[in-house]
């Protein structure tokens, strides 16, 4: 099922965050924009320098960090936990997506989903 | 969108809906069976109030890699690996980036998908799997696992029912246990044995020929033999052990060289347009096209050759008075059935190495009434070794 893919070799965008006492932080794009103070600079084209925060000093910029690098890590899981417990109906509601299959992937989802629940449970049995 | 609204919403969401599990599809045309739990609708109210359509629509594409590398990391096992084979269902976007993550059995050791039970095994060391007889049906069932669990249900990777004819015995193969339909699109196979004529008949008391076919009902372009496996009785008949030989047509003896590999289909055969070209269409047709060769041309030798698995001789045990395999404590009651196969060079002129040709790729053998363990490993998939476990339950001379 693996096979290389181009993502694996993009290196992700880096943010570099300086407080104003002069301490440089560099943090992943995609945790830096959960502040949304830093997603506005960022769309407004500072991303491509260093960030200035003119109102942090270094120790809480690197708790904000903290915290900013926690949530990352517990939105997916969190996501991931709800998706898990879903309808496939209420997963593509929430997530906007339409069922874009041809006759022949319905086919093989359902192939999968067939056996992904099949127990082999004995016909007289509950 | 905002990330923290997220979170504060999921939160509102965990807290209000509580933790039911469901395993249901909505849309008639899902068919769920018996045993899935559907949560009451209340619970399904209570979160569609929560819920605006597309509200977590336009996702990062890295969001999405991460969540389902999340869930593919966290549940492993079955039943809880379903969940993998649901991010494969939800749209095509959702089923490419699952299908990326997924390892191949030979490369994880998991199963995850019907494909995997195509795909070769491990190489270091060998899926588990036990197999369930019930004669009343005359049904075998594959499941994963070492030995049957006793509080949770096991998974089931693939069911056999024998059907007996006049001259001879099939048996039929599928995804599922309730449905051995042909025309079904959970059929993946048969076995079953070759007509024999009058002349040979005297041959046909002291041995047995099974064909393992893979069968596509719908494409039967793809049909392909995939092991002709054949019992040879020992003279002595009812003492010593007997002598099994599994040519794998599909696979080339170069699969166990150094830097060898086996074909490993990544997915079923599927109709495809006339102008796209599809990689799972070319490696089926590159399947076909080794299995033909191999079955009709037996003069390829060398390292293209189909591999030969042949069985471990047992060793006479003096002081039991019995012949002995070393099982490793995966089998526990004798049984003239029980076997471990391993590669045999039929070509002088190829070498086999010694680590080689000393690993188990196949192992059956029973431990309860009606119940026999199945290891298997690369270069063998699951199909390809139920297929052979299955020829082991119909050896019985014509003449007894």
């Amino acid at each position: 099922m693996a096979s290389p893919q181009e993502n694996d070799n993009k290196p992700e965008t880096i943010i570099t965050l300086k407080s104003y006492d002069g301490e440089v932080i560099e943090v992943p794009e995609i945790v830096a924009v959960l502040s949304v103070t830093i997603k506005n600079m960022v769309e407004d084209g500072c991303a491509g320098g260093v960030i200035p925060l003119e109102e942090v000093d270094a120790e809480t910029l690197s708790w904000v960090i903290t915290y900013l690098k926690k949530h990352a890590n517990l939105i997916p899981t969190n996501i991931a936990k709800f998706i898990m417990n879903k309808r496939m109906g209420t997963v593509r509601k929430l997530f906007g997506i339409e069922n874009d299959y041809t006759p022949e992937e319905e086919e093989a989802v359902m192939r999968e989903h067939q056996w992904a629940h099949e127990e082999g449970v004995e016909s007289d049995e509950d | 969108m905002s990330f923290k609204s997220i979170v504060r919403e999921l939160k509102e969401m965990r807290d209000g809906i509580g933790s039911k599990s469901r395993r249901g599809f909505e849309g008639k045309h899902w068919r769920s069976k018996g045993r899935s739990f559907i949560a009451p609708d209340i619970v399904a109210a209570a979160s569609s109030e929560a819920i605006e359509q597309g509200q977590w629509a336009n996702l990062p594409p890295e969001l999405l890699l991460d969540i389902i590398k999340r869930v593919e990391e966290s549940e492993t096992a079955w039943p809880a690996r379903t969940v993998v084979v649901f991010c494969a269902s939800v749209c095509r976007s959702w089923r490419d980036i699952t299908k990326e993550i997924v390892k191949t059995p030979e490369e994880c050791g998991k199963l995850t998908f019907p494909i995997s039970l195509k795909q070769p095994g491990p190489r270091d060391a060998p899926i588990q799997c036990f197999i369930k007889r019930d004669r009343t049906t005359s049904t075998f069932r594959l499941y994963f696992g070492l030995t049957p669990s006793e509080n949770e249900p096991d998974k089931l990777l693939l069911a056999a029912k024998k059907i007996r004819r006049a001259t001879s015995t099939d048996f039929v193969i599928s995804l599922v246990a309730d449905d051995f339909s042909r025309a079904s699109n959970t059929f993946v196979g048969k076995l079953s044995q070759p007509p024999t004529n009058g002349a040979a008949q005297h041959i046909s008391r002291q041995s047995r020929r099974f064909n393992a076919k893979q069968i596509s009902p719908k494409l039967p372009a793809y049909n392909y033999t995939v092991s002709t496996i054949s019992y040879e009785l020992n003279v002595l008949r009812t003492r010593g052990p007997r002598r099994m030989q599994c040519t794998m047509h599909s696979i080339p003896f170069s699969s166990i060289q150094e830097g060898g590999t086996a074909p490993t289909p990544t997915s079923f055969p599927q109709c495809f347009e006339e102008n796209k070209s599809s990689s799972s269409s070319s490696s089926f047709s590159a399947l076909s096209a080794i299995s033909n060769n191999n079955n009709n041309n037996t003069n390829i030798g060398g390292a293209a050759a189909a591999l030969v698995l042949k069985n471990k001789s047992p060793r006479w045990h003096e002081q039991l008075q019995c012949w002995c395999l070393n099982f490793k404590g995966r089998v526990t009651v004798a049984s003239v059935k029980n076997f471990q196969l391993v590669a045999a060079s039929v070509d002088p002129s190829v070498d086999l190495a010694a680590a080689e040709q000393e690993k188990v790729v196949l192992q059956f053998g029973k431990i309860g009434k009606d119940i026999f363990t199945m290891d298997y490993r690369y270069p063998i998939s699951a199909f390809q070794a139920f297929a052979i476990c299955l020829s082991s339950f119909d050896t019985k001379p014509a003449c007894e």
